[in-house]
């Protein structure tokens, strides 16, 4: 087993009983740029926080870059930086950006968790990696959603993890910043060397820069470059029969209205 | 009456004080539970220590004991402040509040029944929980609220950053491997806390104005934590002052003096900001 993949042997989720990820076995490799694809409850959210140990597998076994994601969550952590789906900023709480993104370094430290000169100089980095140093005295609900997501984004990247798990960052974001957003993880990838999981739900934007796409849907539906991924019969297959399919250059995508849901 | 005696009036000494650590209490976990949209926490721990006073002076008369009730009020509210707590730990803020909601009407009805269940000569010992009796703590209740007040700053100020992390964005501190569920049941623990003594001075009925109007006008103000815990703090300080000068001229409750000051510049500065 190589050091540097994400290891996923015959894992199976359950909830109350209910399937959510049948026996998935793959690997995913540490220096490449990979995007998971896959219906409204597919189990994508799942299977990410599979890998990141924050959900246990009924079944099988998940190593990290040779790291078991609970034994050694602290460690995961430190090297696979994330931004979730859902996140739920509170606006009643006064918070600017320098301090949302020392939030991510701080982890490290025991209360009362003062920050260094070098924490705040490692956080600054990390804002200027997505061009949002002038903005650290701006409070975070004030932001825009592209924006916003700039700031979790170096937040992910303040400890310089190897590897970065993105849930769905676009939603809430206008297309011009999307395409901001996708530039600025195309340059952490390519300069800082960092791999990245992205799940989203337009492909078109970002396929340029796709190493392998895994399209989900409880269970491993395709899994390879897009070009192999990107066939008629495997999108029918994950978003069924009626879904619109658009061909470009010989690859096909699902044509998705708006599917994300707001909790 | 003039006004030096009124300062020297060991009554009000006494009030001033409860005052002080109530505007402490407001000013800490006030701030945090507002922050946290968890507001109703305030009402159902203080019904909670209501019914647990009662439940100890029924316990006393039952057993010929001399427990202070403003223990069994203190750990009823806790553990009913840790019950919502515990319903709520998803973080999610309709579950939290349906918890808390839950536990309001199970510690009102022991309440209730308690209340029903001791000798109507004992009831003033538990009354006090419901209206506030600020001018009649005795100097062992202060000894108690100053106890319980001075370590829920000290927690407040050492878990300040881990508090105000879940109240913004408990997922994304999980994900950064926070242990969230011990601070959230940290910041219940020391709000169920403040909140019990708090009650013992101002009321269950009055709890509501004191804890948490103050820090949600303070964050209309300022937009610092820290600032908006200090303004809070000046706030029930200010009119709890004037309440109790107030109540010493004219023969009021001074918690109800209080409550209607602080709602004023609520609704003064709500009307001023449209
Ligand atoms: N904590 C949980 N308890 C019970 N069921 C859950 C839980 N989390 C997810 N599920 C269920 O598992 C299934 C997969 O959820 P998941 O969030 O992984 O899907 P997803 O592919 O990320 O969907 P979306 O595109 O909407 O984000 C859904 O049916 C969901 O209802
Ligand atoms: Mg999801």
């Amino acid at each position: 087993m190589a050091i540097d993949v994400i290891h996923i042997e015959n894992v199976s989720v359950e909830f109350n009983g209910a399937v959510i990820l049948n026996d998935i076995s793959l690997e995913i490799y540490g220096n490449e740029f990979t995007v998971v694809i896959g219906p409204n409850g597919a189990g994508k959210t799942t299977f990410i926080k599979s890998i990141l140990g924050l959900i246990h597998p009924s079944k099988g076994e998940i190593k990290v870059f040779g790291h078991n994601p609970f034994r050694e969550g602290e460690y995961i952590r430190k090297i696979v930086g994330y931004v979730p789906q859902y996140i739920r900023i509170s606006d009643v709480i006064p918070m600017n950006v320098l301090e949302t993104v020392l939030m991510g370094i701080l982890v490290k430290k025991k209360p009362p968790r003062i920050p260094s000169k070098t924490d705040i100089q490692s956080a600054l980095q990390a804002l200027k990696v997505v061009d949002m140093v002038e903005y650290r005295e701006r409070y975070i609900h004030e932001l825009s959603g592209g924006e916003r997501q700039r700031v979790l984004i170096a937040r992910a990247m303040v400890r310089k993890p190897k590897y970065l798990i993105l849930d769905e960052p676009f939603t809430g974001v206008d297309v011009k910043s999307q395409r901001e957003l996708i530039e600025f993880l195309h340059k952490i990838h390519v300069e800082n060397k960092v791999g990245m999981l992205i799940v989203v739900h337009d492909l078109a934007p970002i396929i340029r820069y796709v190493d392998k796409i895994l399209l989900l849907n409880k269970r491993v539906v395709a899994y390879g470059s897009p070009r192999d991924v990107l066939k008629k019969e495997t999108i029918k297959e994950a978003y069924g029969a009626e879904v619109e399919i658009l061909e470009h250059d010989k690859i096909c995508y699902p044509l998705l209205g708006d599917v994300h849901r707001h909790r | 009456m003039d006004i030096t005696s009124i300062f020297m009036n060991q009554f009000f000494l006494r009030a001033l004080a409860g005052l002080i650590l109530t505007a402490i209490a407001s000013a800490t976990v006030g701030t945090i539970i507002v922050s946290r949209g968890m507001t109703f926490l305030t009402a159902e721990v203080a019904h909670a220590a209501l019914g647990g006073a009662a439940l100890g002076v029924f316990i006393n008369g039952l057993l010929g004991l001399g427990i202070d009730p403003f223990f069994t009020a203190i750990a009823s509210g806790v553990v009913f402040g840790m019950l919502a707590g515990y319903g709520g730990k998803t973080g999610s803020p309709e579950k939290l509040e349906a918890a808390i909601g839950v536990s309001m009407a199970i510690s009102m009805s022991i309440a209730v029944l308690f209340l029903g269940m001791i000798p109507s000569q004992d009831i003033p010992k538990v009354w006090g929980y419901l209206l506030g009796d600020i001018l009649l703590l005795t100097l062992n209740d202060i000894i108690i609220l100053s106890i319980v007040v001075v370590s829920t700053v000290i927690i407040f100020l050492f878990f300040q950053r881990e508090f105000i992390y879940i109240a913004m964005d408990m997922e994304g501190a999980e994900a950064l491997g926070y242990n969230v569920s011990f601070y959230h049941y940290l910041s219940i623990f020391i709000s169920s806390l403040a909140i019990v003594v708090a009650t013992k001075a101002v009321g269950s009925i009055m709890i509501y104005a004191v804890m948490i109007i103050p820090p949600v006008i303070s964050l209309m103000l300022v937009k610092k934590f820290i600032l908006a815990s200090i303004t809070s703090f000046v706030i029930v300080l200010v009119t709890g002052i004037v309440g109790l000068l107030i109540s010493f001229y004219v023969n009021v409750a001074p918690s109800g003096v209080i409550g209607i000051l602080i709602s004023f510049l609520y609704l003064l500065l709500a009307f001023k900001r449209g």
